[in-house]
């Protein structure tokens, strides 16, 4: 699995590509817990060429959300394929993050949502 | 005597989790051989991917010297995995439900695995490994 960052503006585009599960998830969380701990608020997550993800690949998104949710920040997740959108649907996720088919749109939402509290 | 079981019907792996990816692999074909596909095929892996994370992380602690070996048990109706291993006594099904209504940074592989497959049972052997058991129909065909 890799995992690469880029930054937008105050949105961190992460994408990852590869299998996503217990045994590579630290490469994806060590990432993660790094830009939060700089102050990075704002996360786009693409995983568009993510073709699995167990459930430690889901805690990891969670506990990141959990961490900026406290400030202003959000995760949204981009590019979901079919069997790891199943992986949201089956513990609810898809209802707490917000989904959007490709990372563009996704970096997009927060501009239209920018300045709105 | 039981007929021996088929060599591609059995996996031996050491407790790693670098090694996920070879029992995922090795579930993906078992399910497919099945008659499993799309959504149902991706289920299969999950819950067997959740099931051998567990083992490795909570049972094994993730010692490389032990070993866990997968079988599948192709049936008319239903396709069965086994996980065993000889790590000490764990029912991995008798977790905390999961409460659903508010996102959990963790604690969702039970509850993912009871989901996809339709039942899923652990016994502790008389030779004292462990045994976990998941059961899925196979597709109509």
């Amino acid at each position: 699995m890799q995992v690469s960052t880029q930054q937008l503006g105050d949105v961190a585009v992460i994408t990852v590509d590869g299998a996503v599960d217990a045994g590579s998830v630290n490469q994806l969380r060590t990432e993660l817990d790094s830009l939060v701990g700089s102050g990075q608020q704002r996360f786009v997550i693409d995983l568009s060429k993510v073709p699995f993800m167990d459930s430690c690949g889901l805690a990891t998104l969670v506990q990141t959300f959990k961490r900026v949710r406290i400030g202003s920040g959000d995760v949204r997740v981009a590019g979901l394929q079919e069997d790891v959108l199943r992986i949201f649907q089956l513990v609810r996720l898809d209802r707490v993050f917000d989904l959007f088919p490709a990372a563009p749109e996704a970096v997009a939402s927060f501009g239209t949502q920018h300045g709105a509290g | 005597m039981a007929p021996a079981e088929p060599a591609g019907r059995r996996l031996r792996i050491p407790a790693e989790l670098e090694r996920l990816g070879d029992a995922r692999a090795w579930g993906r074909e078992q399910a497919a051989a099945a008659g499993f596909a799309g959504r149902a095929l991706g289920e299969v892996e999950l819950a067997l991917t959740e099931a051998v994370s567990n083992v490795i992380r909570h049972g094994y602690k993730s010692d490389p010297a032990s070993v866990l070996e997968l079988h599948a048990e192709m049936g008319d109706a239903t396709l069965t995995l086994r996980i065993v291993d000889h790590a000490p006594a764990f029912d991995p099904t008798e977790g905390d439900p999961v409460d659903l209504s508010e996102p959990k940074a963790g604690g969702y592989g039970l509850y993912l695995i009871e989901t996809v497959m339709d039942e899923v049972t652990w016994r502790r052997r008389t030779d004292g490994a462990n045994e976990l058991r998941l059961v899925r129909q196979r597709p109509m065909a």
